[in-house]
């Protein structure tokens, strides 16, 4: 089966340099049909130019893309915009203010079907998917009328209209308050799902990127620095960057001071194992990229707040260690710790229903499968 | 299936980076590499247009000043190539009197236009005098009047032998002044500026964030303190870019002089210029007039371009927000009614008094001051006689024509040139950016010269047309046109017409469907300015004369310098009251274009 979209060896940097500082050094990837494909980094990475060399916005500098069977760029080769079968929603919506909201919606149909279409057909098609927006009752309404949430409907359903091979969004969601932002997350997902269209997301919300995606690349400084899903990279991320980026993360250094294998939970010797010395003393960790560890490097451990376990007992484990309750944030549905292990602060996040005193003493336990472990 | 991995078997070999293209071709590559081929072909055929609006005529005027022939005529028969005109400008004492007047009537009309323009925009901005909105109409009224007729005006007022202000000034306190003169060019053409000058500041003022100025009071300042250290300050880029602009105009103006420096032997380097090639005696000395044309472009571009640089190197002050809020107004006290005469006053002057000598002497069969037996003469035959004089009519038809169609290729120009500037991201724009500002820096009396040496030199067959005056005033009304334009698609998101590309539109159709209509508002409203600029705009029509393309302004001259007082005002008071009825329509769209 050929992919929906192939990206190979991308290269772009921008004549002007001036709005867009981002370059792209040798990008490769390929989204399966019907995938919900995420590049997910931080402002200036290159993500959005990515989007744009797809859509054809830019043209790069080198390189390779394929839109199903066909061939939008290489070498001298280049499909310009109107001609390539996408569909994209904008940052800031972009919906055409001169023109009402059916308007905005058949405009690609006109463009872009070979015969006129009938007047009926037409009607049909922009109607139902509006439906599918929810938007059949702001039919005949100006698009500036619209409120934030009913223009990125809008943007969408003019997207859509044409059943694209390929639709781009651009940061979509990020023009919206919170509350409307889970929303459309939601409905996103749930349209891009009904409708199987194969999607290209660009955003630097890991929130986003996780929930809504089948496949993230974590883009920096123009490179693709992990490609993986969600959970992989959740919970194993191969960078700090990545790490760090997916979510809140504490870091401790140490050196490792023996490697060893240690027995998966149903007793077959899989995972390595390594043992680290820290400043607060030896720390287990069961990482499978702690194989490329060796005695004496020096490295740093990845620990996730929520993996943090806090005991008012000593549960008699590993990677247990005595420490002190600086700070007790209630937030609602957690409880955000700071405690002090000596000299080291964690983050430590854990059920509403824990409560443990300001300078109460704590046993912190660090399980050894939720490290991860990078050399420095 | 995660296929992080492209398959090996169908991999490329990398295609070789293409070889540097030479200089010349560089720009072009760029452009070509950047951009959908629709985009490149309209960048360069504005650049193409551009090339041949601008420095076709540059390049004769230049060329010109360095030739010299029994003829007097470009690229005629027996043409040396050597400094001969400039030799002869160079060592001729009056060509050091011609550039002293020049300046001195710049810089003193920019004096009298910059105190009070800034008192105006001071008082209605950040002070409590009373109806600020009627004062803000009545303050920039008179820029429907152009300068051809204003000053037509102020000589029947102040001239030596019966103007009237004189007449009432010499019964009263003995004295009498004289408008041919420096001192009445600088009043004229000050009093001329003022409104242009004023909007250039309000503009800026409005922008200012009246916080800082708050703080300033609330820091224990008083009003005149907070104007003294905080306001002017701050305005200072703003009102030094207001003030080089205006420098500029009264450089380049040509109406002034010619009306009241003429009679009066003041020269200007825009009247030497018309004098050498519209010879009271002999044949036309192109050569000479070139080379003082050449002077005068460089007195008008250098200024520019310095100011230009000036502020791309230092930077805007971060004063300028989007949401100015308007600091607490300064209470004028028991002045305020006072003030408030005061700047009725003004209005009078600079407005009421001009109109009413004009619409009286319209009425007379011969101008004679105003007296009794003068008011025993007001009748309309003037106004008769005028409208029904076909020369006239054609006069109309012209200016009509000429403007109509002037206003729409400008328009239509600028709208594609700035596009491709706001929207290419190319670094080959900066070559359209500075030909689209090169004719604001072109004083229209060399336009009109270098237009003249083109069209003697080339063989196409508009000389004495209508159809040179519209090429004359399109180069020329050019660099507005752009300005509005970019102005326009700077606050235009991208995204609306990147939608239109990703919705399957090609370029040609995203302009009708999607550009267009958004920028309808900002269009008309520089096609109805660009419309009353070449009504009122003199030279170009009265350099490029002819029996035949004879418009308004051109025939209002002519009238006046053959003695007919009275058809001359009649015509001035027809082209005020259309040009007025432009602005209030500018006015009317540009209200609109901002809901």
């Amino acid at each position: 089966m050929v992919a929906a979209i192939e990206v190979r060896s991308l290269h772009h940097r921008y004549a002007g340099a001036g709005d867009h500082p981002a370059a792209i050094n040798d990008v490769s990837f390929v989204v399966e049909e019907n995938q919900f494909f995420t590049l997910l980094g931080p402002s200036g990475c290159g993500k959005t130019t990515t989007l744009r060399c797809i859509a054809g916005l830019e043209r790069p500098t080198s390189g390779e893309i394929r839109l199903g069977d066909v061939v939008v760029v290489s070498g001298r080769h280049f499909v310009p915009t109107h001609k390539r079968d996408i569909g994209m929603v904008f940052q800031d919506y972009a919906v055409w203010p001169h023109m009402t909201v059916f308007e905005n919606v058949a405009f690609p149909l006109r463009m872009t079907s070979r015969r006129r279409m009938r007047a009926s057909e037409l009607r049909g098609k922009v109607m139902s998917t509006l439906e599918l927006m929810g938007m059949e009752r702001f039919e005949k309404r100006r698009a500036t009328q619209l409120s934030g949430g009913q223009q990125q409907r809008l943007s969408l359903a003019r997207a859509l209209v044409r059943e694209p091979q390929v639709l781009l969004l651009d940061e979509p969601l990020s023009s919206l308050d919170a509350r409307l932002r889970s929303r459309m997350r939601a409905e996103l997902r749930r349209i891009q799902r009904q409708l199987g269209v194969t999607t290209v997301f660009v955003t630097h919300d890991q929130v986003e990127a996780l929930s809504l995606s089948n496949m993230i690349a974590v883009m920096n400084d123009g490179d693709i620095v992990q490609l993986g899903r969600p959970r992989d990279l959740y919970f194993r991320p191969q960078t700090q960057f990545v790490g760090n980026l997916v979510g809140a993360a504490n870091l401790v250094h140490g050196r490792v001071i023996s490697v060893d294998e240690a027995d998966d939970e149903d007793g077959t010797p899989v995972v390595r194992a390594a043992t680290l010395e820290t400043t607060f003393g030896t720390l287990r960790v069961t990482d499978p990229s702690a194989e490329q560890m060796r005695v004496g490097a020096e490295c740093s451990v990845l620990v996730r707040p929520e993996s943090v376990i806090l005991h008012s007992e000593s549960p008699e484990r590993e990677n247990v260690f005595i420490g002190r309750v600086e700070l007790a944030l209630f937030v609602g549905e957690a409880v955000d710790h700071e405690v002090s292990i000596g000299e080291l602060m964690l983050n430590a996040r854990a059920a509403s229903v824990t409560r443990f005193r300001r300078e109460e003493k704590v046993f912190v336990e660090l399980p050894a499968s939720s490290c991860v472990v990078f050399a420095e | 299936m995660t296929a992080v991995e492209a398959p090996p078997a169908e991999r490329v070999p990398e295609p070789a980076p293409p070889p540097r293209p030479p200089w010349y071709l560089r720009g072009l590559d760029t452009l070509m590499a950047r951009r959908l081929q629709g985009r490149t072909v309209l960048a360069i055929v504005a650049v193409v247009i551009l090339l041949y609006l601008v420095l076709a005529p540059l390049f004769l005027l230049g060329s010109t000043s360095f030739q010299t022939n029994n003829d007097n005529l470009p690229f005629a028969k027996g043409t040396k190539w050597n400094f001969a005109n400039y030799r002869a400008v160079f060592t001729h004492g009056s060509t050091y009197t011609i550039l002293g007047n020049t300046l001195v009537f710049a810089l003193g009309s920019l004096a009298v236009a910059g105190v009070i323009a800034l008192a105006f925009a001071w008082l209605l901005e950040r002070s409590n005098i009373p109806c600020r909105s009627v004062l803000f109409v009545l303050v920039i009224a008179p820029s429907g009047m152009p300068l051809l007729i204003s000053s037509i005006a102020w000589s029947l007022l102040l001239n030596p032998t019966n103007g009237v202000v004189n007449q009432v000034l010499d019964t009263v306190l003995g004295v009498k002044f004289n408008a041919y003169s420096l001192p009445g060019m600088i009043f004229v053409m000050g009093i001329g500026m003022v409104p242009l000058t004023f909007l250039l500041i309000v503009g800026s003022l409005r922008a200012m964030n009246g916080s800082l100025e708050d703080a300033a009071t609330t820091s224990g300042a008083s009003g005149v303190t907070t104007l003294r250290k905080v306001t002017l300050p701050l305005l200072t880029p703003a009102l030094l870019a207001a003030f080089v602009y205006q420098f500029v105009t009264a450089v380049k103006d040509f109406d002034v002089p010619l009306i009241l420096g003429l009679p009066g032997h003041v020269n200007t380097l825009s009247l030497e210029i018309y004098n050498n090639t519209n010879p009271p005696v002999g044949v036309p000395s192109y050569g000479r007039a070139s080379t003082y044309g050449f002077f005068l472009f460089l007195l008008a571009l250098v200024p520019l371009v310095v100011y230009n640089r000036a502020i791309g190197s230092r930077g805007r002050y971060a004063t300028l927000s989007g949401r100015a809020r308007r600091p607490v107004r300064v209470n004028l006290g028991r002045w305020r009614w006072a003030i408030f005469a005061g700047c009725i006053g003004y209005v009078c002057i600079a407005l009421l008094l001009p109109l009413f000598i004009l619409v009286w002497t319209s009425l007379q069969p011969f101008y004679s001051g105003i007296n009794v037996a003068a008011w025993n003469r007001l009748n309309t035959a003037g106004w008769n006689n005028t409208f029904n004089d076909p020369n006239v009519i054609h006069a109309m038809k012209n200016t009509l024509i000429v403007g109509a169609v002037t206003a729409a290729v400008t328009m239509v120009l600028s709208a594609f040139i700035s596009w491709v500037i706001v929207r290419a991201r190319s670094r080959s724009v900066w070559l359209l950016d500075m030909l689209a500002f090169i004719p604001h820096a072109i004083p229209s009396i060399v336009l009109g010269l270098s237009l003249l040496l083109v069209y003697l030199v080339l063989p196409v067959p508009i000389y004495g047309t209508i159809w040179i005056i519209v090429i004359g005033q399109a180069t020329l009304f050019t660099s507005l046109g752009t300005r509005l334009m970019s102005a326009a698609f700077a606050q235009m998101q991208v995204g609306l017409e990147e939608a239109a590309a990703t919705s399957g539109a090609p370029l040609r159709r995203t302009w009708f469907r999607v550009i267009a209509p958004l920028i309808r508002a900002p269009f008309a409203n520089g096609y109805l300015l660009v419309f009353m600029a070449s009504m009122q705009n003199l030279t170009i029509p009265l350099l490029l004369a002819s029996p035949t393309n004879t418009v308004m302004s051109a025939m209002i001259y002519q009238k006046w310098n053959y003695g007919l007082t009275t058809e001359a005002t009649v015509m001035c008071v027809t082209l005020t009251a259309i040009t007025i009825t432009l602005a209030v329509l500018v006015r009317g769209v540009g209200g609109k274009a901002d809901v």
